[in-house]
């Protein structure tokens, strides 16, 4: 199951993220409310994925993000943010990031983003929890494929 | 000066009625732009502020009837029961997060089109303990619901009341 680190000031923020991604069958390994707690607990936690807040006190997202890269290459970073500036963006993915996604945060938002940065697995689709590609049972597939999805690397 | 404050609020009104409508399903009726200096007396609870830095810096802070809030938490929280000792966090939380997406989403330089950065929110509960300086140009509007209103002020950076 991948694991997740969710960033962001906003604890409402945080604690949706959470019950999304774990509806999805990800494993939140933990939650930072700025970018100097999101490198200690990236260091210490080397997660798979990490939501990242850009607009956060004492260290912003884009700078976090400059700085995990010096030590973690693989961990698969998703920046969040209120600003839909083209810059903004440009700055995310040169930072590092992986993917953006603009907020407010929804299920449905959060999941065709991680589609695009894992492209090649497979989701259930959060709506109607069918699953599409196979005949397996849903209950199944969920643990299989969900499951195995840090595994199929890029 | 006020020219550009009225180009700035008008699309943080905007946004405020369509993220109501679009992603909260309120109603909502925008307001007319004014001018207002806030007092003890006109009281605007679980409010937030934010700035914006770079090539314009101003105030803007967003405010709530209660009745209307309690409804936008309800939506936040999805049914989920929350304990009271966590529940004023959240709603701090919600307060801030309502503006950062506002500001976020609409703001930008009316001049030149160019972006603008927003700071983290602050949670100030209510609006006049910082709106409040006579000296200051304060615009304001308001969206009305069937719940209540938002209120939306912004102003230029004033040393003596922050």
């Amino acid at each position: 199951m991948p694991r997740v680190l969710v960033v962001d000031d906003s604890l409402i923020v945080r604690r949706n993220m959470q019950k999304f991604l774990t509806k999805l069958s990800f494993e939140v390994i933990g939650e930072a409310k700025n970018g100097l707690e999101a490198i200690e607990m990236c260091s210490k936690f080397s997660p798979d994925l990490i939501t990242m807040d850009i607009t956060m006190p004492d260290m912003d997202g884009i700078t976090a993000v400059k700085r995990i890269r010096e030590f973690d290459k693989n961990v698969k970073i998703i920046m969040s943010t209120s600003h839909g500036q083209e810059k903004m963006v440009l700055d995310s993915i040169k930072s590092g990031a992986r993917g953006y996604m603009l907020k407010p945060i929804t299920e449905e938002k959060l999941l065709n983003t991680l589609k695009k940065v894992f492209p090649l697995h497979r989701f259930i689709d959060e709506n109607c929890y069918k699953y599409t590609g196979s005949d397996k049972p849903i209950e199944e597939i969920h643990e299989i494929d969900i499951a195995n999805m840090d595994e199929e690397k890029q | 000066m006020q020219d550009i404050l009225k180009s700035l609020l008008l699309p943080l009104r905007d946004r405020s009625a369509s993220y109501l409508e679009n992603d909260l399903k309120i109603s909502a009726k925008k307001q007319e732009i004014g001018s207002k200096v806030f007092t003890n007396s006109c009281s605007i609870k679980n409010s937030s502020l934010l700035a914006t830095t770079g090539s314009i810096e101003v105030y803007v802070a967003m405010g709530y009837d209660g009745t209307l809030f309690e409804e936008i938490v309800k939506i936040f929280l999805q049914g989920d029961e929350v304990q009271d000792e966590e529940l004023v966090e959240i709603k701090e939380s919600i307060s801030c997060e309502l503006v950062n997406i506002v500001v976020g989403n609409a703001i930008k330089n009316p001049i030149d089109n160019t972006s603008l950065n927003i700071t983290p929110p602050l949670y100030i509960d209510e609006m006049s303990s910082v709106f409040k300086d006579k000296n200051s140009k304060i615009l304001t509007t308001k969206i009305e619901t069937i719940y209540g209103n938002i209120y939306i002020a912004i102003t230029h950076p004033f040393k003596k009341s922050l």
